[in-house]
């Protein structure tokens, strides 16, 4: 579903959810009021949630992680259905109350939200061009006409309304800046530009603050079925559901919903499910934390049944959670080879591999896992993410894009910074600007989104497009220092000392350890004549150079040490390796990783004392429980069983916590 | 057919001639006013310039192995025409190899092809690993000397006025041991003599670092390793010369210096000084004319970029490319840093001109290293080309879309915008290697700049300009009387109607490398040049008038032109 960037009103959907439960729906047969009518927009609103809850919950059973969700999936998927009808119900109600009474400019907006809210958008978009008919001095109608439109890929319908709009509302700043992008959309360069101009001019510096407070942080709105937030991980549905989402966001619902009810069926997780059952057992213990009563059901569920591959699935998580690296992967290479229509067991075979240093047996899995499974978007994202780590960045780009590209549920926010970071390190610049921009597109509130891309847009000699969206970012965030030290850098280049001076000096007071705000805050005044005031600022700045390039200098000492420890590691010289690693302590005395590296190759040495030295200080910095495996391991090798013991028991149950953690979320 | 389809094909016949030629508006093709495009090619095997740069490459990367080398231009043996140097680097891991390194000197036919004279010259490979060099008359015999840097010691041979060189590096007291990058040669304290700066980058005394990933070994950044202080020698008057780097306030172990160029940034007669440094904040030293320099590259804008981070500082000219008299400073970089032009405000400012010029975008997919200031089509404005390469030989395995071998670049000035025309301008700039230094001047005496580029591990390159003359030109060379033999450091203001053109005569400049010493301007189609000033280091001005296009001239302090000849027909 497309996502569109339109102001937010007030008066709509969130707010008034307060309202179903004072306000009571009337009989069909009275007249209907507008408050009654907002009411019922706001319930059609409740029973979107219910559905988008019952959604969330098919997601998560979709991944598959204890081998027990077939179930689930079922009961979501009836859930989706009832709550799908019960939505529809309500609109069909809607709509027949309306029929009933006299229709003012009111009523088509509010029916006119309840088909947004539902992706009926030409509908919606009907009944907001009615409503503007009926009142022409009503902004939001206008406004929520360009968002229908944008929705429905009108860019130029859309410029028109929000221009409309904007001229209603000429203090709502954003109006303009959307009218700007939907124009550019629809190929009319010059008018965005001179259009992008004029929301320049409409913000200048010292408006933002109450700009940004009119605005609430959140100047556009986003019509979605599932929220993009940014900072999270993609989530993609298995490539079996994959036709059926993709109805989703084209706003087909019902057919999605009937569609998965099919897919259902032929789920690896439903396949031959019988609660009670060795696997159901096993999977059930997994889920509870009992990791050894797991194996002996899973064991048990395969000597019955050797050639059902869910069964080596999960018994390969079993073995994972049992830290039997090997095992683990040969039960999941067996589930692959009863089953090669298994996607879950593919992703989860790579992991393993991956997680085994064996990047490149990893990525031969996931390759031939998108030729197998081209729709499954989890897998290219999980090619993406290892060819980064392998520094393949423009294979890492490439799976990257084809994963966007298969409607991630939520993470489009985190995939296209991705990609467009990746570009940006390549200098293929024109990608990096389409990625950061679809990025803003997604997640228009998204303050960082917008300076990133202005950023690029700076560096590309793009200054009115770099001005246009720092200046969206602080509408977004007015008290983002990085952004102002931004316009101040634009500002410099472009010999505007008077306006470098004052974003770098805003920027300097929300950060005064900001290098690049203080360097152009000192370079303006230079420039302006105010030689004393820039010599202190520069003078400032030095300061900070000079701490930072002490820190730089010793994070590339340190960046050796453990890169000739790497090369050791490699050649197999693990006394070379720890004497490397001690040599870094010095320089991070507080990472516990520094530790429990040292302390595992100690180990590998025999030197299992100085091991346990190293392994509890790393304790003391709150290492991860892995620390206490490698105690217990070191504890055994010394002969000091009850530590060794003590610190078995502590690992095992904090297993077994996370597994019970996870159960429970799952 | 009829008259209106005769019509018709007439009129397409004249759009598909103004195709052809390029003059539709906004055309990137570059002309002269009445002429096909100015192509630079490539004449090194027709010229015999057979050297081929030894780096040394080996499996353990050491740093120096990815610097070199340098060339220049210089008229050793006086007879008016350009000869060439060229520095060689040696090795490392092969003695074998460093045994057969040597540097080479080139005289010039006067016919288009160069003799190797260095059996001759008595220039043999120094005892370091060869880096750059630069030339100056420093002890006034009319003779232009030979300053060699190295990764060891470097060397001074003087010139002994017979066709050969004579080491003098331990008696004149110059044999800086060190990892030595660009030098140069200037009168800093204006007593008629020339003094010498030396770059340096690393310190590499306690030993090279590994870097790279577990799977492939590259080349340091400079990052690893502290740097090493740069050196001031002044002239002693008697051959010698003395170490005043901590007395006259250049001494710092902050840089890592690559490229040098001196210049009266702020026009108050004393030469300054820039150096380029290497991923620290570049030094702008002015001249305080008490013996010792003031560092204000900070406060003057040129430290580092806009952006407040400090780049890859390579090569570095000064040369006014805006017309307004006053010295810009460019400055290359790292591949995604873009390079950096510096406009001059007056008032000892700079702007950073580099996004308003259009060199960002331009030059941001490439590592630069050699860069000169040159009016290349003599339309009396100053264009740039840049020598590119990477550092890195398997720079695509960290990344892909990087490349090893660069082409080179050509910027045309259209009023203050640089338009990167390399690809329209010839094979010359069509060549896509690993360049280092690069040098203008004119070697064949026609009146338009030629280039010299070296490249790394391999032979260098001599490109002729063919075309540029087409527009009318005056070389100047001047000769000092007060002042130290070769002008250096003196001031050239040329004047043809209302606009003026300013030159600042530097013995080493760019990357490694030296220019022509001899002045070029470009006259476009005038055909005298109105007035000529000079403002000699010793303070003396000189003015000339009513000059004739189209000719080398020579000028003596106080005298004068005292020599003519016109351009070499071609």
């Amino acid at each position: 579903m497309s996502l569109s960037m339109v102001p937010r009103l007030n008066r709509l959907l969130g707010s008034l959810l307060a309202l179903v439960v004072t306000v009571p729906v009337a009989p069909l047969a009275a007249q209907l009021t507008p408050e009654e009518a907002w009411a019922t927009v706001a319930e059609a609103n409740q029973r979107k949630q219910i559905f988008v809850g019952a959604l969330r919950q098919l997601t998560v059973a979709l991944a598959g992680t204890f081998g027990d969700e077939g179930p689930r999936v079922r009961s979501s998927i009836e859930s989706l259905d009832a709550a799908l009808a019960e939505w529809d119900r309500s609109i069909l109600a809607f709509e027949a109350r309306l029929r009933q009474a006299s229709r003012p400019a009111e009523f088509h907006m509010a029916l006119g939200a309840v088909y947004l809210d539902r992706d009926r958008m030409e509908e919606a978009l009907r009944e907001f061009i009615e409503a503007s008919r009926l009142d022409p001095s009503r902004a939001d109608a206008h406004t929520f006409q360009a968002l229908s439109s944008a929705l429905l890929n009108k860019p130029t319908v859309a410029a028109q309304a929000l221009a409309k709009a904007s001229s209603l509302n000429p203090g709502n700043r954003a109006l303009l800046y959307s009218e700007a992008r939907q124009l550019a959309l629809a190929g009319q360069p010059d008018q965005a530009g001179e259009t992008l101009r004029r929301f320049i001019q409409s913000l200048p510096l010292q408006s933002i603050d109450r700009s940004a407070s009119e605005a609430g942080g959140a100047p556009f709105e986003r019509v979605a079925l599932l929220r993009q937030v940014a900072g999270v991980a993609p989530i993609f549905p298995p490539a079996l559901y994959a036709d059926a989402f993709k109805l989703l966001t084209q706003g087909a619902y019902r057919e999605a919903v009937d569609r998965m009810k099919q897919l259902a069926a032929r789920d690896p997780l439903n396949d031959g499910w019988s609660q009670g059952d060795e696997l159901a057992r096993g999977s059930a213990a997994l889920r509870n934390g009992d990791v050894q009563s797991a194996l002996a059901h899973l064991k048990a569920a395969i000597e019955s049944a050797p050639s059902r591959a869910e069964t080596h699935r999960i018994l390969a998580v079993a073995y994972r959670e049992n830290d039997q690296r090997d095992k683990s992967i040969e039960e999941l290479r067996t589930a692959i080879r009863l089953n090669p229509r298994d996607e879950r067991a593919r992703i989860s075979l790579a992991d393993a591999l991956n997680a085994a240093g064996q990047d490149g047996d990893a990525e031969r899995v996931l390759r031939e896992a998108t030729e197998s499974f081209p729709a499954a978007g989890q897998v290219h994202y999980n090619l993406g993410r290892l060819y980064r780590l392998m520094a393949k960045n423009l294979d890492a780009v490439h799976a990257f894009e084809r994963a966007a590209a298969l409607n991630p549920l939520v993470g489009l926010d985190n995939l296209y910074e991705t990609i467009g970071a990746i570009h940006v390190v390549e200098g293929n610049f024109d990608s990096a600007m389409d990625a950061l921009q679809k990025r803003v597109d997604v997640s228009p509130n998204n303050a960082e989104a917008h300076r990133k891309l202005g950023e690029v847009y700076l560096q590309q000699n793009r200054a009115d497009e770099a001005l246009g969206e720092f200046l969206v970012a602080l509408l977004v965030d007015p008290r983002s220092a990085q952004t102002y030290a931004g316009i101040g850098q634009l500002q410099l280049q472009r010999g505007k000392y008077v306006e470098a001076a004052e974003a770098s000096r805003r920027a300097v007071a929300l950060d005064p350890a900001l290098r690049a705000a203080r360097y152009s805050l000192g370079s303006a005044l230079l420039r302006l004549g105010r030689t004393e005031e820039g010599r202190k600022e520069i003078f400032e700045f030095e300061q900070l150079q000079a701490e930072a390039r002490a820190r730089e200098e010793r994070e590339w000492e340190l960046r050796l040490i453990r890169q000739a420890a790497s090369v050791s590691l490699d050649k197999g010289d693990y006394e070379q390796v720890a004497e490397q690693l001690r040599k870094a302590i010095p320089y991070s005395p507080d990472d516990a990783t520094a530790y429990v590296s040292l302390g595992a190759v100690l180990k590998r040495l025999g030197r299992h004392a100085e091991a346990v030295e190293n392994f509890n200080k790393a304790l003391d910095l709150k290492a991860g429980v892995d620390v206490h495996r490698l105690l217990a391991e070191s504890y055994e090798a010394l002969g000091r069983l009850e530590d060794s013991q003590r610190h078995r028991e502590i690992y095992t149950r904090a297993k077994e916590e996370r597994l019970r953690a996870l159960g429970g979320s799952r | 057919m009829t008259a209106t389809g005769t019509r018709a094909r007439l009129v397409l016949s004249c759009i598909v001639a103004i195709v052809l030629l390029g003059l539709q508006p906004g055309s990137n093709a570059q002309t002269t006013a009445d002429g096909p495009p100015i192509l630079f090619e490539d004449i090194t095997q027709q010229a015999g310039i057979d050297f081929r740069h030894t780096n040394g490459a080996s499996p353990d990367k050491h740093i120096v192995e990815t610097m070199g080398s340098g060339g220049l231009f210089l008229d050793y043996d006086n007879d008016g025409w350009l000869d060439v140097f060229l520095v060689d680097g040696g090795s490392l891991a092969d003695p074998q190899a460093a045994a057969r390194a040597r540097h080479r000197l080139y005289r010039n036919r006067r016919n288009g092809t160069f003799e190797d004279v260095t059996a001759a010259s008595g220039i043999v490979r120094g005892r370091g690993f060869g880096m750059g060099a630069c030339a100056g008359d420093y002890d006034n015999d009319g003779w232009i000397d030979l300053y060699v840097t190295s990764d060891g010691p470097s060397d001074l041979y003087r010139n002994d006025g017979r066709g050969s060189f004579t080491n003098v590096t331990q008696s004149a007291g110059v044999g800086w041991v060190g990892l030595s990058t660009s030098c140069a040669f200037a009168d800093i304290d204006r007593d008629g003599d020339l003094d010498l700066f030396v770059a340096n980058y690393v310190d590499l005394t306690g030993g090279e670092k590994y870097c790279g990933d577990n799977r492939v070994r590259a080349y340091c950044r400079p990052d690893v390793y502290k740097g090493a202080p740069n050196v001031l020698y002044r002239n002693n008057g008697n051959g010698t010369f003395t170490d005043v780097t901590k007395q006259a306030g250049v001494y710092s172990t902050a840089g890592k210096g690559l490229g040098v160029v001196f210049g009266d940034y702020d026009d108050d007669g004393l030469p300054d000084l820039f150096v380029a440094n290497d991923l620290v904040p570049n030094f702008l030293y002015h001249n305080e004319g008490t013996g010792r320099f003031r560092e204000v590259a900070l406060l003057a804008g040129v430290a580092i970029a806009s952006d407040a981070k400090p780049r890859a500082g390579m090569g570095t000219d000064f040369g006014d490319y805006d017309g307004d008299g006053r010295l810009d400073l460019v400055v290359t970089n790292f591949e995604l840093e873009s390079h950096n032009l510096f406009r001059n405000l007056g008032g000892g400012l700079f702007a950073d001109a580099t996004a308003e010029s259009g060199l960002n975008v331009a030059t941001i997919p490439f590592l630069g290293f050699g860069a000169v200031f040159l009016d290349y089509d003599n339309d009396g404005d100053l264009d740039l080309a840049i020598a590119n390469g990477h550092v890195l030989d398997n720079t695509s395995h960290f990344r892909a879309n990087s490349r090893y071998a660069q082409r080179n670049l050509l910027l045309r000035n259209d009023g203050g915008r640089l338009r990167e025309i390399g690809l329209l301008s010839g094979k010359g700039f069509a060549l896509e290697k690993v360049s280092r230094a690069l040098a203008a001047g004119d070697i064949d005496n026609d009146g338009d700049l030629d280039l010299l580029v070296t490249n790394n591990g391999e032979g260098a390159d001599l490109l002729r300009n063919d075309g540029g003359q087409r527009n009318n030109a005056l070389v100047v060379k001047v000769v000092g009387k007060q002042s130290n033999r070769q002008g250096v450091g003196a001031r050239l203001r040329l004047v043809v109607g209302s606009k003026a053109q300013i030159r600042e005569i530097k013995s080493g400049s760019g990357y490694l490398s030296q220019s022509d010493l001899r002045q070029h301007f470009g006259l476009g189609r005038a055909t005298e040049v109105d007035r000529l000033e000079i403002r000699w280091p010793s303070g003396r001005i000189d003015v000339l008038q009513k000059i004739a296009a189209n000719s080398v001239i020579t000028v003596v302090e106080g005298e004068g032109v005292t020599a003519r000849t016109p351009f070499a027909a071609r």
